[in-house]
């Protein structure tokens, strides 16, 4: 069989360039796959490890919980929307050659990405009491100006990757055809674009939900998302409940992919993702 | 395409992770001579030249102590730290590595022995601990019941008390416009937390345990309040004790109900609640109030009034509120594990008698900030080098360290003022009325002048009459070689600074001192916390409903708006699509 590793074909070991994926396969089980499928073990057993629903039944009957996955919810939306907002446009000069010469902009607006975002949320909690805003007082605003910071860059990215696909003549030949620049947005530009703020949408959404050291930090423990929950849980030793709700935030994911795959398959697009 | 997806959110995701494993091992290799201790972090002496601390680490410096002490080359410590209680307790629990000495505190400690999960000590080993650690200290760790099983055990068996302190409110009473004296007099008890008139001032701690205690301590106000008349009337201390800790401990469930309704009270009127980031913020001033355990109470009160670190410094407070708090302790204990050597349990039980010696228990104490449970002459001096007037009082504002002298009229000779020198009214000898006192900078001799600028007299100037007589027998008792019971009253001058309205003399706040070695009283008046143990889960349920905030109204509005736009586009959308089929469809019929 020619996918055997050690197929031997006259002289010796072939080499082959899918080889070069085992690395990474091996990776891929040792500290995804298996993990994940311990996580879901853990969600669906109880403390003495027989299979049980407690963790389940608790998650849909504790008004707290579900308040939490509402809070982070909102959270992640609202940071997805306030990012994108910011984001498009911005991506879309970046990407226009006669603004940004030499790449050299978009790595200043993601250049924050380098430094550690614990380190990072700290300085802007400082930022912000000296601007006058501070966590006790306005935890949402807080923590919402922390969190769009923190993914600015992760949206900023595949919409720049995506604006520099930009298939010019579509729009050269709208124009051609009449269109106004409101048109030419609405059903060239924006249509066009749909695969990079997929992507950007998928890159903020998730792992906002459960970056709870910046809602901790700068709203000061006034707004709980689930992965401080998760968090919480694992402290003492609940493994169980705490699993389930990584389970929970498993199928956010998968949710979101599921329901944007469509899009990300519709162009042949290579970006840094 | 879809796992590196996973890949990158799972690594977003990171700090999910974070709490779980969050601990590091030096190296595992397994001589017999080896120990491996986990300890909590920045709590032993470590090399560190640059802030004063020229000698070894603590631990290679046990190293060479105990290859001399039984005889062998090649004794090895493996050390690592843990952030949390917590988090020890999965380390042991998960097992990962076989540590044979832990450190952790009071409420883990029983844990841990609940579950069987640490060994009995080898108390005769212990001569350090069993001579210098301070009696009535040791009896209120040594006393603490656990149920195991169906055997009564106490922890005296288990646990070698390492650090101990008290919970308590560190105050900034100059905080914007705060008034002095009733931010003092208001410290005194826990209600200050939910006084309106410190709205938006104060953080609390997000941990479970302590801010449960202070949500209970208050909700039981009139109880301890009663209870606290009751002993004045009959001076009864351990039934005081005893019932104040019951109170304490309570977790039943109207308990639970009355801290519920409490929190949330208190979650309306605080600035926040922090991790770590307290003991801090009152120092830059981003809060004038934090609920603080005592070691960081001293670091923050050192950092507030540092010029070097300040550019105003300022003074903060230390309050124990006056019907009740709590008295921790940290303590080591020797985990279980069958494959240990006699070799090895006999080094970790030296390690142990090791930190018990009062010398080392000084450099740990002087290292981390916290107050040992060591007493003996070598803390006694270091408490009295810290605190008491007579070490300090002797010396020159100027000139920082300038010593003073004296031409003793008796020998004509010059002498110099040292500790103890200092006397009382009464003792007034008339033979030393007029002797002036001097300090040299450099060769120059200068008068010294007293506080209103006048020469100052040897007798005026080295009275204690003016300062607080600090009685710390209650700890020292019986650990000192060198010093005597009256060694053990010291002198301040800001132990207890203030006095109540009716002129009587306050009991709790204080200043660094204070923080450090509470007075009898205060210890009396705190309770030591016990493991929640079945009703841990219940607890746990609680703080999770606390910190679970639903979201404001504005919130909602902007989620409905939002859904409200989002199925408006679609309907758009498919309307406009499905409009436009209906005209290519009647166009074809059209054209047929």
């Amino acid at each position: 069989m020619k996918s055997s590793l050690f197929s031997r074909k006259g002289h010796g070991l072939v080499f082959q360039r899918k080889y070069l994926c085992i690395p990474y396969i091996v990776f891929l089980v040792l500290f995804i796959i298996i993990p994940i499928l311990i996580i879901v073990w853990y969600a669906f057993t109880d403390a003495s490890g027989r299979p049980s629903f407690d963790a389940l039944v608790d998650f849909f009957t504790s008004f707290s919980k579900l308040n939490v996955l509402l809070v982070s919810v909102f959270i992640a939306l609202q940071t997805t929307l306030i990012c994108l907002i910011i984001g498009y446009p911005l991506a879309f000069f970046l990407a226009d050659k006669k603004i940004n010469k030499n790449a050299v902009l978009v790595t200043l607006f993601i250049a924050p990405m380098w430094i550690n975002f614990v380190l990072r949320t700290w300085a802007t909690r400082d930022l912000l009491t000296w601007m006058g805003i501070n966590g006790g007082s306005t935890p949402y605003l807080a923590t919402l100006i922390g969190m769009v910071q923190n993914y600015l860059p992760f949206v900023l990215l595949p919409l720049y990757t995506t604006f520099l696909k930009l298939d010019k003549s579509q729009i050269e030949a709208a124009y051609d055809l009449g269109a106004n620049p409101v048109q030419v947005f609405v059903k060239n530009i924006l249509p066009q674009s749909v695969p990079g703020i997929v992507s950007a949408m998928l890159m903020t959404f998730t792992p906002t939900m459960s970056s709870y050291v910046i809602t901790e930090t700068l709203s000061e423990g006034k707004v709980t998302i689930i992965g401080s929950y998760i968090d919480l849980d694992f402290t003492s030793r609940l493994w169980n409940e705490g699993s389930f709700m990584a389970v929970i935030m498993l199928i956010i994911i998968g949710i979101s992919m599921f329901l944007t795959r469509g899009q990300e398959k519709d162009t042949g697009r290579t970006n840094l993702w | 395409m879809l796992n590196k997806k996973l890949l990158l959110t799972l690594l977003m995701s990171a700090p999910l992770a974070l709490g779980a494993t969050s601990c590091s091992s030096k190296s595992s290799d397994s001589s017999a001579h080896t120990i491996r201790i986990l300890n909590l972090e920045d709590y032993i002496y470590i090399n560190d030249p640059e802030s004063g601390y020229e000698e070894d680490d603590l631990v290679d410096q046990f190293e060479e102590y105990a290859n001399e002490l039984f005889g062998y080359d090649d004794v090895h410590v493996v050390y690592d730290t843990s952030d949390t209680n917590e988090s020890e307790y999965n380390d042991l629990l998960t097992g990962r590595i076989n540590y044979d000495l832990v450190c952790t505190s009071d409420y883990m400690l029983q844990k841990f022995v609940r579950e069987d999960l640490v060994v009995p000590l080898d108390k005769d080993a212990l001569e350090n601990y069993n001579k210098y650690a301070s009696k009535t200290i040791k009896q209120r760790l040594d006393e603490i019941s656990i149920q195991k099983g169906d055997e009564t055990v106490y922890l005296e068996d288990y646990a070698v008390g390492y650090m101990w302190g008290t919970l308590g409110l560190l105050i900034n009473p100059e905080f914007n416009d705060l008034d002095f004296g009733t931010t003092i007099s208001d410290a005194q008890s826990w209600d200050i937390l939910w006084n309106e008139d410190y709205k938006n001032t104060a953080s609390i701690k997000n941990s479970m345990r302590d801010t449960y205690a202070v949500a209970l301590m208050h909700g039981y106000n009139e109880e301890l309040e009663a209870l606290k008349l009751k002993y004045q009337e009959d001076e009864d201390a351990e039934a005081y004790n005893t019932e104040l800790s019951r109170i304490f401990n309570l977790t039943d469930e109207d308990t639970r109900k009355m801290v519920r309704g409490q929190l949330n009270e208190l979650k309306d009127n605080i600035f926040g609640m922090e991790v770590d980031s307290g003991k801090q913020d009152i120092v830059t001033g981003k809060i004038g109030l934090n609920l603080a355990w005592s070691g960081d109470a001293v670091y923050s009160m050192d950092q507030a009034e540092d010029p070097e670190l300040v550019s105003d410094p300022f003074e903060l407070y230390y309050a124990v509120p006056e019907n009740g708090s709590n008295i921790w302790f940290d303590g080591w204990a020797i985990p279980k594990n069958d494959k240990r050597s006699e070799e090895t349990f006999e080094l970790a039980m030296a390690f142990l008698d090791y930190l018990s010696d009062p010398e080392i228990a000084a450099k740990n104490m002087d290292y981390t900030g916290y107050t040992s449970f060591i007493g003996g002459d070598s803390i006694l001096e270091l408490v009295r080098e810290w605190y008491d007037v007579r070490e300090y009082l002797v010396y020159v504002e100027e000139e920082d360290w300038a010593s003073i002298y004296y031409i003793d009229p008796e020998t004509d000779e010059e002498v110099e003022v040292e500790y103890g020198d200092c006397h009382f009214e009464e003792d007034n000898d008339p033979l030393y009325d007029d002797v002036e006192l001097y300090y040299y900078i450099g060769e120059d001799q200068h008068d010294l002048k007293n506080e209103d600028g006048e020469q100052a007299y040897y007798n005026d100037w080295l009275l204690l009459d003016d300062y607080e007589e600090v009685d710390l027998t209650y700890f020292f008792e019986g650990t000192t070689e060198e010093y005597a019971e009256e060694d053990m009253v010291f002198y301040s001058d800001c132990y207890l600074p203030f006095e109540n309205e009716d002129g009587s003399k306050n009991i709790s706040v204080g200043r660094q001192f204070f923080v450090q070695y509470p007075n009898e009283e205060t210890i009396l008046r705190c309770a030591v916390m016990a493991d929640y143990g079945d009703e841990n889960i219940k607890i746990v349920k609680l703080w999770e409903d606390f910190k679970s905030n639903p979201l404001p109204v504005w919130a909602v509005v902007v989620i409905i708006v939002e859904v409200a736009l989002v199925a408006a586009a679609v309907t758009y959308y498919f309307l406009s699509k499905y409009l436009k089929k209906q005209l290519r469809l009647r166009r074809k019929e059209e054209q047929k």
